[in-house]
């Protein structure tokens, strides 16, 4: 007895050391960034109020960019009204507005954290479930898609962005509708991959990618980016394609936050479906 | 160690913890966004009578609660706690012939700057090596992982360097 405590004595420092790194590692290795806990995460009480307490000075540098781009978006929607165009029919039927369901609901958001610089990058916004978030809900900016919510609390939320290796968004090419994934490789906050595209497509530099909408949380025909390049693998078929994001997550400030209110309807009817197959 | 050196401790964590991710974390340089990792300064200076085990619960605290903020579960965690663990052997290969006086901190003015630049350098490193490889935990992409190991222990110990002549006057 007198000799194992001696022993234990002499090897505390190892053993102390041992257990703490079995914790982190466990933490960093083990654990899916979609399930953590939200204690260890930024959408947390504390981090979320300082975080927000800083963004607070720090948004005003940024406020005559951010003006920009709202006017940007204002004029494309100008252009998009119905006063814009000249009716060139004799006919005019007028739909009555009872006919349309609305399916996408917009909830506008600020960024209270944002990186770029890591493997699996995660933003923090200052909108929670007192607001109606939930996650699965799309992210987006004025630019282009930015990320899907992963977290709540209840003034916060955090989302996987675009930037992040452990997400896919379903993408096509808006010319021709063929569809595949978006990955993102970890490397550079300019450029995403489009995979699955196979290749007797023509596709050509500049070409624009959008959400295919298929996957019930972005609406389709979102930007998503434009084709910089594309090889074709000669191990299968299929083009790997290098994205230019639309979106430059370097200096995102407000984004809008989707609901598809259609979803739930959606996802039973969907894992239904495929509960018979299995 | 008594109470009013430990508590002084605990304010220079929570200043380095904020300082890091309220302000550092912004500093994103050149194409991949390198930032400094500043608040392993904290590990550095802890004196050189701290016990074993406390110098390890200190490191992992520091790094828990960067974790907290960073969104990074375990990882800053596993590298401080490693840093921490190889002090001990670091500060005693690099001890002078007859061992630290008594009052003697791991810092610039004591010691010189040869003497801290190495051990700095060291310790920095390993913390690096630890912190890039959990987070990225493959060998495929090798290049660009030791790319972003050089680059940000150099960024690291410019900050690390400096703020020996701007906090730590006697």
């Amino acid at each position: 007895m007198d000799n194992l405590l001696k022993f234990l004595n002499r090897i505390h420092f190892l053993l102390l050391f041992i257990i703490l790194e079995i914790i982190a590692l466990s933490l960093a290795l083990g654990s899916d960034v979609r399930k953590n806990s939200i204690i260890l995460n930024s959408a947390n009480k504390i981090s979320g109020t300082m975080y927000e307490w800083v963004h607070g000075y720090v948004q005003y540098l940024s406020l005559k960019t951010e003006n920009e781009i709202l006017i940007n978006q204002v004029l494309l929607l100008k252009q998009q009204q119905s006063t814009t165009f000249y009716i060139d029919t004799a006919k005019f039927s007028n739909f009555a507005d009872t006919a349309l369901k609305i399916k996408y609901k917009y909830i506008s958001a600020q960024l209270i954290k944002n990186s770029t610089h890591k493997k699996n990058n995660i933003i923090t916004l200052n909108k929670g479930t007192r607001h109606g978030i939930h996650p699965d809900m799309g992210v987006i900016s004025s630019q282009g898609v930015v990320g899907i919510i992963i977290q709540v609390s209840a003034n916060y939320a955090t989302a996987i962005s675009l930037l992040n290796t452990t997400l896919g968004i379903s993408a096509k090419i808006k010319k021709n509708s063929y569809f595949g994934t978006i990955k993102w490789d970890g490397a550079d906050y300019e450029k995403a991959f489009l995979y699955e595209i196979p290749n007797h497509v023509l596709i050509s530099k500049g070409d624009t990618v959008v959400t295919s909408g298929f996957s019930a949380i972005f609406p389709p025909e979102l930007i998503i980016g434009t084709v910089d390049n594309f090889e074709k693998n000669s191990d299968n078929n299929f083009y790997t394609i290098t994205i230019n994001l639309a979106t430059n997550f370097k200096n995102l400030n407000s984004v809008v936050i989707i609901e598809n209110l259609m979803k739930p309807e959606i996802d039973s009817l969907e894992s239904k479906s495929a509960v018979l197959f299995e | 160690m008594d109470v009013r050196e430990f508590s002084k401790i605990i304010v220079a964590g929570v200043f380095l913890v904020l300082l890091q991710v309220l302000l550092l974390n912004n500093i994103q340089l050149m194409q991949y966004g390198f930032t400094p990792l500043f608040y392993v300064l904290f590990i550095l200076i802890l004196p050189f009578d701290i016990a074993g085990w406390l110098l390890l619960l200190l490191a992992f605290f520091l790094g828990f609660s960067i974790d907290i903020f960073e969104d990074t579960p375990g990882i800053h965690t596993s590298a401080t706690v490693a840093m921490a663990f190889f002090r001990p052997f670091v500060a005693r290969s690099m001890a002078p012939r007859d061992g630290y006086e008594s009052g003697i901190q791991p810092r610039i003015f004591y010691l010189g700057a040869g003497w801290f630049i190495t051990y700095a350098s060291i310790l920095v490193l390993i913390h690096h090596i630890v912190y890039f490889s959990v987070e990225v935990f493959s060998i495929s992409h090798l290049p660009i992982t030791l790319l972003r190991i050089l680059v940000t222990t150099i960024f690291s110990l410019i900050f690390i360097i400096i703020s020996q002549f701007f906090m730590f006057r006697k």
